[in-house]
């Protein structure tokens, strides 16, 4: 009499295999790996009522970004109160003074931290550095920055 | 005398089904879902940044598109395309006052490319300040630009 041999069991698992990769595909597809984004807040200025900002009762700070072209290096100023430079960190450097905070600054403040800032932009000037003049001002410790839509020549 | 039967094993797919399952978990939990509002594109990435995690409450994006040589191509906001002139303008003006009037808490998220010119950017801010007065907003549109996060 032939004895059963015991049959060897081989459990198949190329399909669940497959499923496993076409999972990982499925989620590489759909995820997102661009990077996460912050952002910067400002408030619009309803100037449909108070016509512009000059007439503002606090004439705001303005700091101008001039630039030749959207990848040429701008140059910035603060317009009766800094040297024009080309350095943001110089810039931060300036805003600071004006907030009595910096260490060259004279003992008395100009300005007070909630003190408008407007950054006006050339035409043609990145939109990075216009970013970069607004980091600056924020970076500062101004509160209240914000971007005007109106260029400067 | 005993039969010979055949063994007959069931493989047991309990433990590959609970590895499928926290596959599933682990990449829902990791990864966010392709979102249509972000068109990709450099983001400004200002060094320290001064930045804060976007707000959790309703946001229109608009996204100025980018093209060759500091152009763009128009501005996107929900998925639809307005093109970067004075008609694309007023369409786009609309749209956004529509969104104030559903809800006047709305901001408005500003996407642009690094090298894009600023004078394609700036005047989505005009258009956000007329939509606020087309929709009778009692205060001012609240802007976030949008920059990518310090690594």
């Amino acid at each position: 009499m032939r004895r059963g041999r015991p049959v060897p069991i081989g459990l198949n698992v190329a399909s669940m295999i497959d499923v496993v990769f076409l999972l990982l595909m499925y989620f590489m597809v759909a995820t997102d790996f661009s990077p996460a984004e912050e952002t910067f807040r400002m408030d619009l200025p309803d100037r449909h009522i108070g016509s512009d900002s000059f007439s503002l009762k606090d004439h705001p700070l303005q700091v101008e970004v001039l630039a030749a072209g959207a990848r040429s290096h701008p140059i910035f100023t603060i317009p009766g109160w800094g040297s024009p430079t080309g350095s943001v960190d110089s810039l931060r450097t300036q805003l600071t003074d004006l907030l009595g905070t910096g260490e060259h600054a004279d003992s008395r403040a100009k300005f007070t931290s909630d003190h408008p800032v407007e950054i006006l932009v050339s035409p043609g000037a990145g939109w990075g550095w216009a970013v970069e003049a607004f980091n600056a001002a924020v970076a500062a410790g101004f509160t209240s920055v914000r971007l005007d839509a109106r260029t400067v020549s | 005398m005993r039969t010979n039967r055949r063994h007959i094993t069931v493989p047991g797919i309990t433990p590959l089904i609970d590895v499928v399952f926290l596959l599933i978990v682990f990449f829902v939990v990791v990864s966010s879902v392709v979102d249509l509002d972000r068109v990709p594109m450099d983001l400004p990435m200002p060094s320290p940044a001064m930045t804060v995690p976007p707000l959790e409450r309703s946001a229109v994006v608009v996204n100025v598109i980018p093209a060759d040589e500091e152009e763009a191509m128009g501005y996107r906001l929900d998925g639809e395309t307005f093109s970067p002139d004075s008609d694309g303008a007023d369409l786009l003006r609309h749209a956004l006052a529509a969104h104030l009037l559903a809800d006047p808490s709305t901001a408005l998220v500003i996407r642009a490319d690094r090298a894009a010119r600023s004078e394609l950017v700036l005047p989505v801010l005009d258009v956000a300040r007329r939509a606020a007065a087309e929709a009778g907003l009692q205060h001012p549109v609240r802007v976030e630009l949008a920059v990518e996060a310090p690594r």
